[in-house]
């Protein structure tokens, strides 16, 4: 369904925003694309959507070449997939029923058509009486809600999350990942990037972290993630994986940023000493995602 | 394009001129007024043209026969005078009647002429020419003819008229030229900056996979409808300044012999020019300032 192989995107003035990136996503994937900004994940994005074209290197989406595809056929490869924006991008004084039906009338389908695909992907997303609202009149995991069902209503597989939640609160960024996955499970494929680790780690699916351009962990399983990480972090006492100066000797406070200590609102409490004791008890994650799930 | 989607896509260009209102209204404005301008100096021109004409019109070429010619000599000459190139039409004028305009002219002074009979002044014809630009060369060829006591002239004004209507016609194209350029110019503006603030339109469109043509057809639409509310509202508007004008210049114009022109004479043709220019910028002015930013926004999905 996609794939980068050897993927190099200099931009004109000379910044290299990705370099050599590989990557399979099969059909039915559920993919977080995690990194720091600045990290590499737009451009990414930008990509997949041919916003912009890649410097070297090839990539496949839904069976078109993105580097050799014709200008007339943008329109119909954008088709094959719906886009989750972080600002949820709805037209303000348009109800969120046209919101959606938006989508489908700007590639000429049929009122009847739109009718009924409009009303059946807002009932997906529970938003059935709420059709007739305003954005404005909808708080922000509704918007987002509106957003997802759009970017549906063309019946894309593929869906393209931009830090979809990056502008709600928690609560509500689960129920929308909630809301992916129960797609995903449905078959479609989603992609969604987010920096917010702790959506990472309470749903277990693939993840790809990008940092400074380059895929340096791509694993099936964020608890993987969070083990390597932490080990390799503790190890070499730099952490390649986010943000984070590399002389920052206090690893371990940073690493608990991420959530990387659960339970540990006692450690907190506690002093430094009994932090490290606790750390090297347990230096892992606890399966807080199992519990999710 | 299919049926349903033109009729859609029309039906939106309507609905955005309402939901954009404020836009839609200042580009209405805009337009508005570089048309109002351009009809005041049609107008205006229009006017001057018609006292020009006018004036031209009363330039006249006095022939005088000779006092010994015979009637069928007269007749032979004003068939002469009328076959002569550039030569609109002629009329015989009689010594005697001759005689009682002098008379009429002079008023109280026609005393004066007492005493005197009545066929002291020569036969004439009044010849008028179509072109004032070969004025002096008609006048040659009257000379050239048998029976001519001599012929009164009046080149110097003939050539200031000539003078006059050339400045006053590449004057008026130069300012309507000038103007059009500049109603182009503005509407180019606010179509792009409609664009502007439709951009997050824009950019859901192309993210979704409309083509380029479904995205332009209702900006189209909604610059020609534009152009349509602003070629009615500017007709309405010169209606309106024209009569209000009217009222102050019309003893001025008065003085110079002629009369305002009306505006029933020229307002189909303003509404049709107006119309011309109102949809043609509306289009225009949205296909090129659309095709610009599609091209310089790229496949715009996401502003960053």
């Amino acid at each position: 369904m996609i794939e980068f192989r050897n993927l190099t995107k200099i931009y004109p003035n000379g910044t290299k925003a990705l370099k050599d990136v590989n990557i399979k996503i099969e059909k039915g994937e559920f993919v977080f694309i995690v990194g720091a900004s600045g990290a590499g994940k737009s451009t990414l994005l930008k990509i997949m959507m041919r916003e912009e074209v890649a410097t070297s290197g090839s990539v496949i989406i839904n069976n078109y070449n993105l580097n050799a595809i014709k200008k007339k056929d943008i329109p119909k490869f954008r088709r094959t997939m719906g886009i989750v924006f972080q600002d949820f991008r709805l037209i303000p004084n348009l109800s969120a029923y046209d919101n959606v039906a938006f989508a489908m009338r700007v590639i000429g389908a049929k009122e009847r058509e739109v009718r009924k695909r409009v009303t059946h992907t807002l009932s997906l997303v529970g938003l059935s009486s709420k059709a007739k609202c305003l954005p404005a009149q909808l708080s922000g995991g509704e918007q987002q809600r509106v957003a997802l069902a759009r970017a549906l209503v063309n019946n894309a597989d593929l869906i393209i999350a931009d830090e979809p939640t990056g502008n709600i609160d928690p609560e509500m960024s689960y129920e929308i990942v909630d809301l992916l996955n129960h797609l995903n499970a449905n078959g479609k494929t989603i992609v969604m990037v987010t920096h917010e680790h702790e959506l990472v780690r309470r749903f277990k699916h693939r993840v790809i972290v990008i940092k400074e351009g380059r895929v340096v962990a791509d694993l099936n399983n964020p608890d993987e993630l969070d083990e390597s990480m932490l080990t390799e972090c503790v190890e070499t006492g730099v952490c390649k994986y986010f943000d984070m100066p590399n002389e920052n000797p206090d690893i371990e406070e940073f690493l608990r940023s991420y959530g990387a200590y659960e339970d540990s609102g006692d450690a907190e409490s506690k002093s430094s000493d009994d932090k490290e004791t606790e750390a090297e008890k347990e230096p892992a994650l606890t399966a807080e995602g199992g519990q999710a799930q | 394009m299919k049926h349903a989607s033109i009729r859609y896509l029309t039906k939106e260009g309507f609905r955005n001129i309402w939901s954009n209102r404020l836009m839609s209204l200042a580009s209405v404005s805009v337009l508005s007024a570089c048309l109002v301008l351009l009809g005041c100096s049609f107008m205006l021109f229009a006017n001057i043209d018609a006292v020009l004409g006018r004036i031209e019109a009363q330039n006249v070429i006095m022939v005088f026969a000779k006092d010994d010619a015979t009637d069928a000599e007269l007749d032979e000459l004003k068939n002469a005078i009328d076959s002569t190139p550039n030569v609109a039409y002629s009329e015989f004028i009689p010594k005697e009647q001759a005689y009682q305009e002098l008379l009429e002219s002079l008023g109280e002074d026609a005393s004066l002429l007492e005493g005197l009979g009545n066929d002291i002044l020569p036969d004439a014809f009044r010849v008028t020419v179509s072109d004032m630009n070969q004025y002096d060369n008609t006048v040659e060829a009257l000379s050239s003819l048998d029976n001519i006591l001599r012929i009164r002239r009046n080149s110097d004004l003939a050539t200031r008229l000539i003078g006059m209507r050339t400045s006053i016609v590449y004057i008026g194209a130069g300012i309507i030229i000038m103007l059009l350029f500049v109603a182009l110019f503005i509407i180019a503006n606010t179509v792009r900056i409609t664009m502007f603030t439709r951009r997050l339109e824009i950019s859901i469109m192309k993210a979704v996979g409309a083509t380029n043509s479904f995205i332009r057809w209702p900006f189209m639409v909604e610059g020609m409808l534009l152009g349509i509310i602003s070629a009615s509202l500017s007709v309405g508007l010169v209606f309106l300044i024209y009569r209000l004008a009217a009222t102050h210049i019309q003893n001025l114009i008065g003085i110079l012999g002629a009369t305002l022109v009306p505006f029933g004479e020229y307002a189909v043709m303003l509404y049709l020019g107006f119309l011309a220019v109102g949809i043609l910028t509306g289009f225009f002015g949205s296909l090129v300032s659309l095709g610009k930013y599609l091209r310089e926004q790229g496949s715009v999905v996401k502003d960053e």
